[in-house]
C-alpha cells in the first residue's frame, strides 16, 4: 500500500511537471544511456572481431611494419615505430621462405581500395589484395569459377584478377567472365577466376574484394608500398615456435643487435583477440569515469529535488506524525519516492541507449547486441541511487519535529 | 483517570530568554468529559494540547495518559500512542489535497497496521456517521469548510482514540457552520467520547461542560458547567 502511494506521489510529480522532472533525471538517463549504448556496441564488435579473427584461420600470423592497433594502445610506441621501423619488401618475402621451418607457407600480401569495373557497371570501395601464388592455401578463397593466380604470372606481374562474389555477380549479371577484361582504377585486368560467395559476417559482406598478383599491385600502386608478410604455421602447435623462428629471423636480416626492439610487428590473431581487449577494457574504464560523474551529479540533482518536495511537504509530514506516522513510514514513503524517480530515470536511459546503439549500427557497420546484465546492471545502480540520495531528504522528513512541521506554511 | 498531569511544564529558550509557554499545571481529565480550554492569545492553550497530544513532551513534570506514563517515550513510542489514544481536529483541517475523504480518514489506520479490507469499512462507517457518505471520493477542494472539518473529525474518530483533542476546531468557520459542527461534537460526546477543545469563544465554549482558563501557562479558574 505504501509502496504504491510513494510510486503514485512520484509519477504524479512526473507527471505534473515533466520538464523538471526530465532535469532532475538527466543525470541518471545520461548515465545508463552510456552504458547501454557503449556496452551493446562494444558487445557487438567483440563477438565481430573474434569472428573475423577467428576466420582467417588461427595457425596464421602476419609480419608487418606496424601495429595499427597500437596506434590506440601505445600511441607512443606507435609514433616511434612508424618512424624507426624499415619498409617490408618483397625480397624480405624471399628471404622468410627460407627461414621459418614450421611453416607450411610464406606469403606476401598487400592491399588498397578501388574502384572495379566493366563496361557500363562498376563497384566502389572493393578491397583489391595483391597476393603471391600461395594464398589460397592461407586464406579461404574456394573457387566457383576458373583458376588462382599463377606463380608465373605472379613473376612477370601479368595483370589478372580473381573476383570476390559480389564483384562477379555486380559486374556480369549474366555471362561468363573468364578471359573478359576488367578495369580496377584505371588499369585492365583479366578475369582468370571467381571466388564462391563467402557469405556476410555481422553484416558485412566477405565478397567485396579482388586478386591480383603482388607484383602487379606494387607496379601499379608503388614499389614503396609497404607488404606484409603472411605465415601460416603447418600445425596449431607449431603456432609459437613458428613466430619464434620469424621473429629471429626478422631481427637477422634487419642487423639487429640483442638489446634493440623489434623494429617490425608479429600479429597472431591471439594478440588481435587480447589488443582488442585491452582497448575494449580501456574504453569501459573511461565509461565507468564519466558515467559515474554522471551518476553522482544526477544523484545530487535528485537529492536536492527531494529535499524540495520535504520542504513543499512539510505540514503534511507534520500531519502524518501527528496521526501515527513512525520516523520509519516517513522515510520509506520518501524513499519509494526517490527510487521511483530514479528508476524512472534508469528506465529512459536504458531504452534511449538501446535506440542509440541500434541507430549506430543501422547507419554503420558496427552491429550491436542486446547484454541483459547491462540492463540489470542500469536498473540495479539506478534503484541504489535512489536510496543513497534519498536517505538524506527522508531523514530529514523523519526528523522533523511535529509541532514545528505541523505550523509551517 | 484518563488524564492526569502533574506539575507540567513547558519551557522554550529562545536566545538566552526562558519562555514558560505552560508554567506547571495540574490537571485531571475523566472519561467522557467534554472540556473547553480558554484564555488570551499567548496564554499556552495549544502549548498545553500539544502536551496533552503527546506531539511534544514536557519539559517537566508527569503526565499519565489512560494509566500510562508517557512524559519520557521516545519518539516512536509517542507516534504510537498518537496513533492509538489520540484523534486530532485542527483550526486549518489539514487535509491531504491529492487525497479523497476517503483516503483521508484511512490515513490513522494505515499507520495503525490495518488491512485494506477493515480500512475501508471503518472509513466508510465514520463517514456515514459525519454525514458525508456521497462526498467519500470527493477531494478537500471539492468540499465546503463545514465538510472538509466533518472529514478532519472522521479522521479523528477512525481509530476509536481514548480522547479527541480540537484546537480551535471553529476558528476557520462561518458562525452557522460552527454550530453545525459543535452539534457533531454533542453527538460524538453523548457516545461516550472524551473531547478536549480549545476556543476563543463563549458560545462555543459553553457546548463543553467543564472551562478551564489559562493565563500565562498556569490554571486561572476551573469550572463545570453541567
Ligand atoms: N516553538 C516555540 N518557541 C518559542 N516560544 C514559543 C514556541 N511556541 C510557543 N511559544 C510561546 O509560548 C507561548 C504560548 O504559546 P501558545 O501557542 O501555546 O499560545 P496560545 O494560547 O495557543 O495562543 P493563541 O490563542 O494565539 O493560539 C507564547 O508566548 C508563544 O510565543
Ligand atoms: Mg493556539
Amino acid at each position: 500500500m505504501q509502496i504504491f502511494q510513494g510510486m503514485n506521489i512520484a509519477l504524479r510529480a512526473l507527471h505534473e511537471n515533466k520538464l523538471r522532472t526530465f532535469l532532475t533525471l538527466l543525470g541518471n538517463i545520461v548515465g545508463t544511456m552510456s552504458v547501454i549504448a557503449v556496452v551493446s556496441l562494444i558487445g557487438g564488435i567483440d563477438d565481430y572481431v573474434k569472428e573475423k579473427v577467428a576466420g582467417e584461420g588461427s595457425n596464421v600470423f602476419t609480419i608487418e611494419r606496424f601495429n595499427f592497433f597500437e596506434a590506440i594502445t601505445d600511441l607512443d610506441a606507435f609514433l616511434e615505430a612508424i618512424a624507426r621501423n624499415p619498409r617490408i619488401k618483397l625480397s624480405d618475402v624471399e628471404y622468410m621462405r627460407e627461414r621459418i621451418p614450421s611453416a607450411s607457407y610464406v606469403a606476401a600480401a598487400a592491399s588498397s581500395d578501388a574502384q572495379v569495373s566493366y563496361r557500363d557497371e562498376w563497384v566502389d570501395r572493393i578491397s583489391i589484395r595483391g597476393r603471391s601464388e600461395e594464398y589460397p592455401m592461407i586464406e579461404d578463397a574456394p573457387l566457383f569459377l576458373g583458376r588462382h593466380i599463377s606463380r608465373l604470372e605472379d613473376q612477370k606481374s601479368v595483370s589478372v584478377a580473381v573476383l570476390g562474389w559480389e564483384v562477379y555477380t555486380r559486374l556480369f549479371p549474366r555471362g561468363d567472365p573468364l578471359g573478359t577484361r576488367i578495369k580496377i582504377g584505371r588499369k585492365h585486368f583479366t578475369v582468370t577466376g571467381v571466388v564462391e560467395d563467402l557469405g556476410t559476417v555481422l553484416g558485412e559482406s566477405k565478397n567485396r574484394f579482388v586478386y591480383i598478383p603482388v607484383n602487379t599491385f606494387l607496379k601499379t600502386y608503388g614499389a614503396r608500398t609497404s607488404i606484409e608478410i603472411k605465415v601460416k604455421a603447418a600445425d596449431i602447435t607449431l603456432l609459437d615456435q613458428a613466430v619464434d623462428e620469424a621473429t629471429m629471423a626478422m631481427r637477422i636480416r634487419h642487423g639487429l643487435r640483442p638489446m634493440e626492439d623489434d623494429d617490425f610487428a608479429i600479429v597472431t590473431s591471439e594478440n588481435l583477440i587480447s589488443l582488442w581487449e585491452k582497448i575494449s577494457t580501456s574504453i569501459f574504464n573511461a565509461l565507468i569515469f564519466i558515467v559515474s560523474i554522471a551518476l553522482v551529479v544526477g544523484g545530487v540533482v535528485l537529492m536536492n529535488v527531494m529535499l524540495v518536495s520535504v520542504t513543499e511537504r512539510t505540514k503534511e509530514v507534520g500531519l502524518r506524525k501527528a496521526l501515527g506516522a513512525r520516523k520509519a513510514n516517513i522515510i520509506w514513503q520518501f524513499i519509494v519516492e526517490s527510487v521511483t524517480l530514479s528508476l524512472i530515470g534508469g528506465i529512459i536511459g536504458i531504452l534511449t541507449g538501446f535506440s542509440i546503439a541500434a541507430i549506430i549500427s543501422i547507419v554503420s557497420p558496427l552491429p550491436y547486441v542486446v547484454a541483459p546484465w547491462s540492463i540489470a546492471a542500469g536498473l540495479i545502480v539506478t534503484f541504489i541511487i535512489g536510496i543513497v540520495f534519498g536517505t538524506y531528504p527522508a531523514s530529514k522528513a523523519a526528523n522533523l519535529d511535529p509541532v514545528v512541521a505541523l505550523h509551517s506554511e | 483517570m484518563l488524564i492526569k498531569v502533574r506539575d507540567v511544564k513547558k519551557i522554550y529558550e529562545v536566545g538566552i530568554q526562558k519562555i514558560e509557554a505552560v508554567a506547571g499545571i495540574d490537571l485531571e481529565i475523566d472519561r467522557n468529559e467534554y472540556v473547553a480550554i480558554m484564555g488570551p492569545s499567548g496564554s499556552g492553550k495549544s502549548t498545553f494540547m500539544n502536551l496533552l497530544g503527546c506531539l511534544d513532551t514536557p519539559s517537566a513534570g508527569d503526565y499519565w495518559l489512560n494509566g500510562k506514563e508517557v512524559s519520557n517515550l521516545s519518539d516512536d513510542e509517542l507516534a504510537r500512542i498518537r496513533n492509538r489514544e489520540i484523534g486530532f481536529v485542527f483550526q486549518t483541517f489539514n487535509l491531504l489535497p491529492r487525497a479523497t475523504a476517503a483516503q483521508n480518514v484511512e490515513l490513522p489506520l494505515i499507520y495503525g497496521g490495518i488491512s485494506a479490507d477493515e480500512r475501508r469499512d471503518r472509513a466508510a462507517e465514520v463517514l456515514e456517521s459525519v454525514g458525508l457518505t456521497d462526498r467519500a471520493k470527493h477531494r478537500p477542494n471539492e468540499l465546503s469548510g463545514g465538510q472538509r472539518q466533518r472529514v478532519a473529525i472522521a479522521r479523528a474518530m477512525v481509530n476509536r482514540p481514548s480522547i479527541i483533542l480540537a484546537d480551535e476546531p471553529t476558528g476557520n468557520l462561518d458562525s452557522k457552520t460552527g454550530i453545525e459542527i459543535m452539534s457533531l461534537f454533542d453527538t460524538i460526546h453523548a457516545a461516550g467520547n472524551t473531547i478536549v477543545m480549545v476556543t476563543h469563544e463563549e458560545h462555543i465554549a459553553d457546548y463543553a461542560k467543564r472551562v478551564i482558563r489559562l493565563l500565562d501557562g498556569k490554571i486561572e479558574e476551573d469550572i463545570r458547567t453541567d
